[in-house]
């Protein structure tokens, strides 16, 4: 059976991006909206500052205590130019 | 020393009890004295997966109560002698007993049992604040979906907030062949999602329904989804015990393919 996906992307991975979205929104008590608004105007900064044009940026929003992720294991990125 | 392990989920029917029915008999038939207690007052269950249904004579409320000793109301299992049941009362509700009682009678247990496994009620209300009460630790069941996940999500941020040493999380129901196509999240991604220890995964599997039609367990049945319970009660105990390869198929046309070496295309 044929499955159709849009934009090439697999029904999981739209799942994912949803819950991330979702969950970050249950933890912070805050609207769903709010979380991508919040995307939309890092995203925004990043342009001002940064030539990003050439790359495909994705703003990632979690809570470091719940990931048990802090600053000791963060990814440094490093953006040509700079 | 005696573990008190809660089972919990938040969201309801994926898997809770079946989950608890073949952990307490994988551990009971690991030589471990194991009761199994159900805690969802008002839609008992637990007793009807394990074939256990017709033996009820008294229940945890009436052990709370004092109506009875506790030695009266535990059921031993029909398969498995190191394995008991404390099942639930069906005409009260989960005001009937409060955390503070389920403390005691978890207290009560621990002299008499190595592992003690409640079967949480779904939700986040008075049912769950009984079956953590006495808790040491919560194995959190979910399935590979978005309103399992979420609610998980809720139940693991309850649990930490009451200071639940150690929490694992076992996902049901796996389905390879959609994980495969890309329409499931794989185990990889719910254990990423959620950022839990996992504890194990379990295949869907057909022959789960067929024992709980029976009222036996999984565990020990040869069933992809038994081997799969059997492991998780195995690092319950702290054996390191690498994850099944869920892709041990089973189907019909798996079993023929291997007799006429046909070659699937994955």
């Amino acid at each position: 059976m044929a499955h159709v996906r849009k934009w090439g992307k697999t029904s999981k991975s739209v799942a994912r991006s949803r819950l991330e979205t979702v969950l970050f929104a249950d933890r912070m008590n805050c609207q769903t909206e709010m979380v991508e608004l919040i995307k939309r105007d890092i995203l925004a900064v990043m342009d001002k500052y940064l030539d990003c044009s050439q790359y495909d940026v994705t703003v990632h929003l979690d809570i470091a205590a719940r990931i048990k992720r802090g600053e000791k294991h963060a990814q440094t990125i490093q953006i040509k130019g700079l | 020393m005696s573990e008190v392990i809660v089972i919990t989920s938040g969201k309801g029917g994926v898997g809770k009890t079946t989950a608890t029915a073949n952990l307490g008999a994988g551990l009971a038939g690991m030589n471990f004295k194991t009761v199994v207690i159900d805690t969802d007052i008002g839609l008992r269950n637990l007793d009807v997966v394990m074939g256990l249904e017709n033996r009820i004579v008294y229940n945890m409320v009436d052990v709370v109560e004092g109506n009875c000793r506790l030695k009266q109301a535990l059921i031993r299992d029909k398969r498995y002698p190191c394995l008991y049941l404390l099942p639930s009362a069906q005409t009260r509700d989960k005001s009937a007993v409060t955390p503070e009682q389920m403390i005691k009678l978890t207290g009560d247990l621990r002299e008499q049992f190595d592992y003690i496994l409640l079967d949480c009620p779904a939700g986040i209300e008075q049912g769950f604040k009984n079956a953590v009460a006495g808790a040491d630790r919560a194995i959190v069941v979910t399935t590979p979906e978005v309103s399992a996940i979420r609610d998980a999500d809720r139940i693991i941020g309850l649990l930490e907030a009451r200071e639940i040493p150690r929490i694992d999380l076992l996902i049901n129901r796996l389905r390879m062949d959609m994980i495969r196509k890309g329409d499931m999240m794989s185990v990889d991604d719910v254990v990423e999602i959620l950022a839990v220890n996992l504890i194990g995964a379990v295949p869907d599997d057909e022959s789960v329904i067929v024992s709980a039609n029976h009222g036996e367990p999984s565990v020990g049945s040869g069933s992809l989804a038994g081997d799969a319970f059997a492991n998780i009660c195995r690092r319950i105990t702290g054996e390191a015990v690498p994850l099944l390869d869920l892709n041990r198929s089973q189907g019909l046309l798996s079993r023929l393919s291997e007799i006429f070496r046909i070659n699937r295309n994955q």
